[in-house]
């Protein structure tokens, strides 16, 4: 099995947000907390696109390499995770992530910081799988339990991918092919002066 | 007198050791202090079971919508 991905299909994502709502229904996400936003750019204008963004779980992960109480660690099946225990809330994650994926609830007066939060991929934590604190800390082990993070599964137009690397590369490939040349994916054309 | 000022002395000490140690913040104790700069420290995760994995690539597949 290959890694665990993310992919965001800006042609087919309506901005419905739906997949922002599931998440912080799932993981009863606490308030002031996103794990997954929809971004918008030229809203309202020609060439308007959406992308669903989390954690994109990266193979070298910023996070891992600036926290400096080590509280990162990867799953075999790639997906990054960090531990609440070791987490000091310092907000370094933060500043080192280009996603802006690590969220951080307001712990107390004058807006100090609680223990980090972010996306798991479904896959709660270093807790016991599948427990009450496991649930309580980092929300619901969905991949324990045999599926898919949430957000990907209920998206309507099958916009947001998620699964084993190679499958959502596969998938996402016999899209492209059906569409032609220079419809790839977000950020392609930018990457390689391709005009769209 | 030496001796009752010694005794409460003692019982200050004691007194002041008890109420430093009660201070100390719940969340403080069990948790890892001194870190091994680049390891991972905390608890160990639970791995997936060979059922699991193949019922995660199905549902992969299972994305497959044009």
């Amino acid at each position: 099995m290959a890694r665990m991905k993310f992919l965001c299909d800006a042609e087919r994502c309506i901005e419905c947000n739906a997949c922002v709502t599931a998440c912080k229904n799932e993981h009863e996400v606490p308030w002031g907390v996103n794990r997954r936003r929809v971004v918008t750019i030229q809203d309202g204008k020609p060439g308007e696109r959406s992308i669903s963004v989390a954690c994109m779980h990266c193979s070298d992960a910023p996070c891992t390499a600036v926290c400096p109480v080590d509280c990162f660690y990867q799953t075999e099946q790639g997906v990054v995770l960090h531990s609440k225990d070791l987490c000091i809330g310092c907000g370094y994650c933060f500043y080192a992530c280009p996603f802006g994926a690590p969220q951080y609830p307001q712990a107390g007066n004058y807006g100090s910081r609680g223990k980090m939060d972010k996306c798991t991929f479904c896959a709660g934590g270093p807790e016991e799988d599948m427990s009450s604190l496991e649930f309580q800390k980092y929300g619901r082990n969905r991949l324990a339990e045999g599926k898919l993070p949430i957000c990907a599964e209920m998206c309507s137009t099958k916009a947001l991918l998620a699964g084993d690397g190679d499958q959502v590369s596969n998938i996402f490939r016999e899209r492209i092919v059906a569409r032609g040349f220079g419809s790839g994916a977000w950020g392609w054309g930018t990457a390689y002066s391709i005009k769209g | 007198m030496v001796a009752i000022t010694r005794k409460f002395l003692v019982l200050f000490a004691l007194t002041a050791v008890a109420t430093g140690l009660s201070a100390c913040a719940e969340e403080e104790q069990n948790r890892v202090l001194s870190y091994k700069k680049g390891t991972y420290l905390g608890k160990t995760d639970q791995r997936l079971s060979e059922d699991q994995l193949r019922t995660l690539i199905s549902r992969s597949n299972a994305q497959r919508v044009y």
